[in-house]
């Protein structure tokens, strides 16, 4: 709108007449927060393919022709019109159990991100608006946190938790339940990464001087913590995690296929390319076609999504692509 | 510089401490007994009170970790509880395969990451600067037990490559163990060479556009040398940070390679004993990472430092 009133382009005067002249906040705001999508479709891509495994997820028992654990057809049956990606190893459906395989992958994600980014969010502004010994001590406990390679801190943490021993595929919510310990740990494994961005920006904003014009009229420290410098840093976060939404989904896929993530039957897409399917990839790759495919595509579209998302919200990156 | 040295090593000390006491804790709340699930269901109370006393299962928590920490600070990191042979011996037999992994994926990362993220910015928006853009969305999305499990079972079969089954020793025959372990591991570098790639090449790209670049260029000097020496020069450190952070990552893919290609490293060895609550295992691999980790970060520090003269290290 800002352009077609600028009185210095040619064709000003005309479009005037015709261009809603007084657009209501609501569409001002949802066309200012369109705009910057416009020039960047593989961020659309991205968002379009999260939310359709989001949907997949959500809506599995609607959309899935049979049930995961089935036993629907021969073993090793080529894609036909009766299961339209073909059946695995055990005669199950190889389509319905990609299509469930989402919740695992999709549950497990939003769990461990709720999880690891509000803890470290939370850690990394109190650390860094506090200081002193507070930040010292969490400073050390994140350190131990990143002596591990990843893989071997989740499993360690899975392991003392005890595994997900099975999951109810169908409602989301009860799969992301079930499935606790796996995200909780995931979850800790990510704690570090988030607190060290948070942290850093904190740190930067805690001399501002509008966190000491909030002290100054009798803010206290929560609020300042909360209400004033935290939407400030929240850029941050949301970048911090849709640039880690790929890599858990990855990781989680990883440690099923390991045979440590959900127990073996649960349908997920590392569990189905691991064990006695592996052994078929060649002769029947329909097998791997389906979790691979999706698994693939869905970590693709969570670095499209969170690329855009850092370009259009990271303040430092700002105008620079 | 020594006084720092000495700081960075006091704090590593502390470290290994914490994370001693962290992986401790964690395996104590393994679900199962140990002694009860390796002596079997029948054992007597009599037989599984020897075998705890004889492991150092029996006494408190402190206990147990004094008793564990004495005998490591004497270099004996205690014998498996499972295998009963000593720990150490096992992880020596094992660390060269895991180390020859991580060693080969991380050269490859950084050899292929760099370059790459150099010339994909210095030919911004050209057909190659798509195509290894290209390679690095698709690098970092496909799962890397998925290429790993192709490779075991495609070459195999159309071009009669065997994978490193029998991992052979590589100062009895090279060229051999090379031809095993290059193929895997190059693999497993795609995506950390693609993080690498990309963070390289959008810090390659600011540096270009400073003022500094744009007088190298005007003072007559050599593309070369402009982007070699002036621009390198001051996108290297955070690039170098990043490749530090990508060896835990590599450590990961690591245990995921050596579990599909079978092979005898440190990876499955952990993986079993995490479940098998075997304590001294699990403790001496956490404390070699640890190890591992810090001190890249250090040397990635310190080489801060060698690139960048204004940078001192006691800042």
């Amino acid at each position: 709108m800002a352009q077609q009133l600028d009185p210095s382009r040619p064709m000003a005067q005309e479009t005037l007449v015709f261009a809603p002249v007084e657009a209501s906040p609501l569409r001002r705001g949802i066309s200012a927060a369109w705009a910057p999508w416009r020039r960047r479709p593989l961020g659309i891509f991205g968002a379009v393919v999260i939310l359709l495994a989001l949907l997949l997820a959500l809506a599995a028992p609607l959309l899935a022709p049979y049930q995961p654990n089935a036993f629907v057809g021969g073993r090793l049956d080529p894609p036909s019109g009766t299961n339209l990606l073909g059946t695995n190893t055990l005669g199950q459906d190889v389509l319905s159990r990609t299509i469930y395989g989402a919740q695992v992958s999709i549950g497990v994600a939003i769990s461990s991100t709720l999880l690891g980014v509000g803890l470290g969010t939370l850690l990394g502004v109190v650390s860094a608006y506090y200081g002193g010994w507070l930040d010292l001590v969490v400073q050390r406990m994140m350190e131990v946190l990143a002596s591990f390679p990843g893989l071997i801190l989740v499993l360690m943490i899975v392991a003392a938790l005890g595994k997900p021993s099975g999951a109810r595929e169908g409602n989301l919510l009860v799969l992301m339940w079930d499935l606790r310990t796996l995200s909780v740990a995931i979850g800790v494994g990510l704690i570090f990464g988030v607190m060290r961005v948070v942290r850093a920006a904190v740190l930067k904003e805690r001399a501002l001087p509008y966190v000491e014009a909030a002290r100054t009229i009798g803010a206290g420290s929560a609020r300042i913590m909360f209400r004033h410098i935290l939407p400030n840093v929240f850029p941050y976060v949301i970048v911090t995690f849709s640039s880690l939404l790929g890599f858990i989904i990855l990781l989680e896929a990883g440690i099923s296929f390991l045979g440590y993530g959900v127990s073996i039957g649960t349908a997920s897409w590392g569990g189905d390319l691991s064990g006695r399917n592996r052994d078929y990839f060649l002769t029947a790759p329909w097998v791997m076609l389906g979790p691979g495919t999706a698994l693939t595509l869905t970590v693709m579209g969570a670095n499209f999504l969170g690329d855009a998302l850092r370009d259009i919200l990271d303040p430092r990156l700002r105008g620079s692509r | 510089m020594s006084a720092y040295l000495t700081r960075r090593m006091l704090g590593f000390a502390v470290n290994l401490v914490f994370v001693s006491i962290f992986v401790f804790t964690l395996l104590r709340l393994v679900p199962g007994d140990a002694a009860a699930n390796i002596l079997g269901q029948d054992a007597s109370p009599e037989n599984l009170e020897k075998f705890r006393e004889a492991h150092g299962l029996n006494g408190s928590f402190l206990e147990q970790y004094t008793r564990w920490a004495g005998g490591m600070l004497q270099g004996d990191f205690g014998k498996s509880l499972w295998s009963h042979t000593s720990v150490t011996s096992t992880f020596f037999s094992r660390l060269p395969i895991t180390l020859e992994i991580v060693a080969l994926s991380f050269s490859f990362t950084l050899l292929f990451g760099i370059s790459s993220g150099i010339i994909s910015a210095l030919k911004q928006n050209s057909w190659t600067d798509m195509g290894v853009r290209l390679v690095a969305i698709f690098g970092l999305a496909v799962p890397n037990f998925l290429i790993l499990t192709l490779l075991l079972i495609i070459p195999s079969r159309y071009f009669g490559y065997a994978p490193p089954f029998g991992a052979t020793n590589p100062f009895d025959n090279p060229l051999d163990n090379l031809r095993l372990f290059v193929p895997p591991t190059l693999l497993l570098s795609i995506s950390s060479s693609a993080v690498l790639m990309r963070f390289t090449r959008s810090g390659f790209l600011e540096v270009l556009r400073q003022d500094y670049i744009r007088t190298a260029r005007s003072k007559g000097l050599h593309e070369r040398v402009v982007t070699m020496r002036h621009a390198l020069r001051n996108a290297l450190p955070p690039v170098l940070t990043l490749a530090g952070l990508q060896l835990g990552g590599l450590l990961s893919g690591s245990i995921i390679l050596e579990r599909v290609m079978g092979l005898p490293g440190l990876g499955g060895w952990t993986l079993d004993a995490i479940q098998n609550k075997d304590t001294p295992v699990v403790m001496l691999v956490s404390l070699y990472t640890a190890i591992v980790l810090m001190t890249i970060n250090l040397v990635i520090d310190l080489t801060y430092a060698l690139i960048d003269p204004r940078i001192r290290v006691n800042a």
